[in-house]
């Protein structure tokens, strides 16, 4: 992929599908995609973030890409190795440079286990019988954490959570590891711990040249210790680049809509104000194309149409509706008779066919909040026939004339990953768009139709 | 009262900031690892494990050879100087090949040293030598010629219940009285919790008891014995008609109501049987056979049960499947029932009975345990012991086990009085060996003469009882003791 040649650790697409089985002889029944395909690489000494809403597949990279469980397919070089072909005593030995931090504090401590045994069990399970040498190793880390060397034969439940994460990351140094894996470290801690805790791994990052992949949901955290950051959604990757490029140039929507999601102290400067809508569709089975386009807010429209962007959001979301079969007539009409209690008083039990026709075309409208009429003229008229067929003859044939009028490349097939510019790269076709407008070199025939 | 006790004195949570200023942070140098030379340790670390489990045995051996070796000296006057007692198996092992092998021992430590196991590692370790080489020297014996159980020069004849029960009785100290006694903190924190409940803290004490008079007292206490003239002789301070008893009664006689009555003396302070055997004595006797038969059997099934538990806990998938599927056909075939029919082919004993509530009555425990374990396997401490690189035994055994104890001891308490009682019943229907002095046994013998001399079922079945409700109650304030859903702080 990129410069990988001086890179400690490369992941390249990395995929991990859980199958989902049914019936007692456990049937294949499809497939979770919890990560499809993700690469990158991390230099020593860099950090390298990875943000993403909760259940987008982050916590599965993190645990795939160090074979904490074994991943679909892809392929991960630590040190020039692909540690995918690892036995399992070399994948010990490739442990003591690689270690990882948890989430849940409460959780990854044992809780029988007295915290200096805890922090010292990648040393015993690496073979330093030394007990001794065990204790003065962990000692020395419990200072460095902000922790007494007393502290060690207490157990987990004696400590707060931010203290617990100390023990934590304590545990994670005691092998002195080159690279450190952190899963949201500090998304269970409160806001004024949890600078804390960044500090400290930052501070141990610098002075011993970690190299460090830190997961959270929390741009805040991501922003403060980050060199790059990918940008995660449904399993993959949406866009890769520096920080700072990345919080003050965002390229995919995706990545516009979480930065604008961010509360700001100044009212005045809320940015676009775009929100997202709908939940996070079934990783089981993603959206064809790109896998944002049923929530993105620029979602491309056919060229033919002059159609403001939020028009064009809600035909689209209209004619999904016609073509899941999820446009409920009767409810439309129910709904439409109370709020016209004038025209429709007597009415007991209405039902679609029960109210004229062009209320009900109103009605459906309204229900998806689409404009009384399109201002472009075609687009109106391919609505209204559409409109139409629904009423009339049933949705099969609206969905015919929805589909062929409104398609988007974004749900014709999924954008690669693209650099866009040194460093910054990211999956979207808007950005080829801009790019073969300004006269740039790539772009396939799909994203010009 | 609540369990914040334990938590007294520890750092106060929350405090995290204030902390924070006294971090040594970063700077500086850390300790480097040579791992290299670590793996390269590892194989005198697997040579150090041989030379331990195979010292302690030869340690035991020539012990108990010098010692015999000595009293042949001391009894045989100067005849030229003792004899060498033969050893099991191996025969009588000569000057040179002691002198020899004490040298190669030798050697071989000196390549080794220092052990870098702890003492009590090295001591279990050391143990378990002994055991296995003394299990094996009877199992070969046995199994080879007809001459009978290994005798060993010091020791005699050792059984395999004998066996049994050494195991057992370590077991219980190295995972019961050990860590407890190294963790005074936590000690005290569990015997706050159990003191609360004051039966089962009686109880604890009536078990302890009887635990130690069942190991020590059948050891010193002679077997009871069928005395003829002493039959049906009443407990201390008890007359009955003296036509009941046999023909002496050391307590005296006196007339009362133109009744010649037999009173009970000290001679016998529980009486004796039909049979004339004194009673006391069978009770201590069977207070090892019903600790031995609880105990043992307890820890066979518990063993087995806690392995299969945690393994299809642990690995899941068509493992969970098999193991659990085994179990489910298991059960359906009851322990009693196997128990009969062996018995009546093979002859009930002792060892059979142990051996069969072991090996076949694990089926619920290991269900028990596989529960438990199912929520554990699901903390993240097991995905942090993978990511350190532990293997899957050792995340079984040092995280796995340690949070399902709660279940393994709740499944002890309430294997242990079933197991007892089904004794007792075996021997009270007389399938089980007869001359094993079991409280059953006894129950049996006296229910014929209930209405004459009371004492000889129900004193045994009293004894029965209240040892049978006694582990009930401490299994109750151990599970609420070690229970972090019942107060306790474990969470």
């Amino acid at each position: 992929m990129n410069d990988g040649t001086d890179a400690l650790f490369s992941v390249r697409g990395l995929t991990k599908h859980y199958p989902l089985t049914e019936g007692l002889l456990n049937e294949a029944a499809g497939q979770v995609r919890a990560v499809d395909g993700v690469g990158f690489e991390v230099r020593r000494g860099e950090t390298f973030g990875i943000v993403g809403e909760s259940g987008c597949g982050k916590s599965t990279a993190a645990t795939s890409m160090l074979r904490l469980e074994e991943p679909t397919d892809g392929a991960v070089f630590f040190d020039g190795a692909d540690l995918l072909e690892y036995d399992a005593e070399a994948l010990r030995r490739f442990r003591r440079d690689a270690q990882m931090i948890f989430q849940d504090p409460d959780s990854s401590l044992d809780p029988r286990m007295s915290v200096g045994k805890s922090a010292a069990e990648p040393l015993v399970v690496q073979g330093m019988d030394d007990r001794k040498r065990r204790r003065r190793i962990v000692a020395d880390l419990f200072e460095r954490v902000g922790l007494s060397a007393e502290d060690m034969d207490r157990y987990p439940h004696e400590f707060s959570g931010g203290q617990k994460q100390r023990i934590a990351l304590a545990r994670a140094l005691s092998v002195n590891p080159k690279l450190l894996v952190a899963d949201e470290p500090v998304s269970a801690l409160d806001v004024s711990i949890q600078s804390e805790i960044l500090r400290l791994l930052s501070e141990f990052q610098s002075d011993l040249e970690l190299a460090v992949v830190l997961i959270s949901h929390d741009l805040g955290v991501v922003r403060e210790v980050c060199d790059r950051v990918a940008v995660m959604y449904l399993g993959e990757f949406v866009e890769v680049a520096p920080t700072e490029t990345l919080f003050s140039d965002p390229r995919h929507p995706y990545t516009r809509t979480l930065l604008a999601s961010v509360p700001t102290p100044d009212p005045a400067g809320g940015g676009p104000g775009t929100e997202l809508r709908g939940d996070v569709p079934d990783p089981s089975a993603p959206p064809d194309g790109c896998r944002f386009h049923t929530r993105c807010p620029e979602v491309i429209p056919p060229e033919e149409f002059d159609l403001p962007q939020s028009t064009w959001r809600r035909l689209l979301e209209f004619r999904k509706q016609a073509e899941q079969d999820a446009i409920d007539l009767d409810g439309i009409a129910r709904v439409g008779v109370l709020e016209n209690e004038d025209d429709y008083g007597g009415l007991e039990e209405p039902t679609a066919d029960s109210v004229s026709v062009a209320d009900l075309k109103r009605w459906i409208r309204a229900e998806y909040d689409l404009p009384r009429t399109i201002e472009d003229e075609r687009a109106e008229s391919v609505l209204s026939d559409a409109l139409d067929a629904i009423v009339g003859e049933g949705p099969a044939d609206a969905i015919d004339r929805l589909s062929a009028a409104f398609e988007t490349v974004c749900e014709q097939s999924n954008p690669p990953l693209e650099r866009i510019e040194a460093n910054h790269r990211a999956a979207c076709y808007l950005e080829e768009e801009t790019r073969s407008e300004s006269g740039g070199s790539t772009g396939d025939g799909d994203s010009n139709s | 009262m609540t369990g914040d006790d334990y938590k007294r004195g520890a750092t106060p949570a929350g405090d995290d900031t204030d902390r924070t200023a006294t971090d040594g942070g970063a700077g500086g140098t850390f300790e480097t690892v040579e791992w290299d030379d670590i793996d390269r340790a590892g194989p005198s670390r697997r040579a150090e494990a041989v030379w331990i489990l195979v010292t302690a045995p030869w340690l035991v051996c020539a012990v108990q050879v010098s010692l015999q070796f000595l009293a042949s000296l001391a009894s045989g006057g100067g005849g030229g100087g003792g004899s060498l007692a033969p050893l099991p198996v191996v025969g009588t092992v000569g000057p040179v090949a002691w002198v020899g092998s004490a040298l190669a021992l030798g050697t071989a430590y000196y390549g080794l040293r220092p052990l870098r196991r702890s003492r009590i590692a090295t001591l279990w370790l050391g143990f378990t030598g002994v055991w296995l080489a003394g299990v094996s020297a009877t199992a070969v014996t046995q199994l080879g010629d007809e001459s009978g159980l290994a005798a060993f020069p010091l020791l005699g004849v050792v059984t395999p219940v004998d066996w049994l029960w050494l195991l057992t009785v370590a077991v219980l100290v190295r995972y019961g009285v050990v860590p407890l006694s190294s963790n005074r903190r936590i000690a005290r924190y569990y015997w706050r919790q159990f003191r609360r409940n004051t039966a089962a803290v009686v109880s604890a004490i009536y078990l302890v008891v009887v635990f130690v008079v069942g190991i020590v007292g059948a050891r010193v206490v002679p077997e009871p014995s069928p005395t003829p003239g002493l039959e049906s002789q009443p407990p201390a301070f008890v007359s009955v008609p003296s036509y009941v008893t046999g023909v002496d009664c050391p307590g005296g006689t006196r007339m009362e109501g133109g009744t010649e009555l037999c009173q009970g003396s000290l001679a016998h302070p529980f009486g004796t049987t039909g049979a004339g055997e004194d009673v006391l004595r069978a009770v201590i006797h069977g207070m090892e056979v019903s600790m031995q038969v609880g105990l043992i059997a307890t820890l066979i099934s518990l063993a087995i049960a806690t392995a299969v538990g945690l393994t299809a806990a642990y690995y899941g998938g068509y493992v969970d499947e098999v193991l659990m599927r085994y179990v489910d056909i298991q059960q359906t075939f009851p322990t009693l029932f196997l128990f009969l029919l062996l018995a009546y082919s093979l002859g009930g004993s002792l060892f059979l009975l142990v051996v069969i509530f072991g090996f076949f009555g694990w089926g619920n425990s290991a269900r028990l345990i596989r529960g438990e374990a199912l929520q554990r396997r699901e903390q993240l401490y097991m995905q942090a012991s993978k990511s350190a690189g532990a293997s899957p035994f050792w995340t079984i055994r040092n995280h796995l086990l340690p949070n399902v104890s709660n279940s393994v001891i709740t499944a002890a308490t309430l294997s242990i009085p079933v197991i007892i009682i089904a004794e007792a019943t075996f021997s009270f229907i007389g399938l089980a060996d007869p001359t094993i002095p079991s409280w059953g046994r006894i129950i049996s013998d006296g229910q014929g003469q209930l209405r004459n001399a009371w004492w000889i079922s129900t004193i045994p079945g009293l004894f029965l009882f209240c040892t049978v409700l006694a582990f009930n109650f401490v299994g109750d304030a151990l599970r609420d003791a070690l229970d972090p859903r019942h107060g306790g702080e474990e969470s």
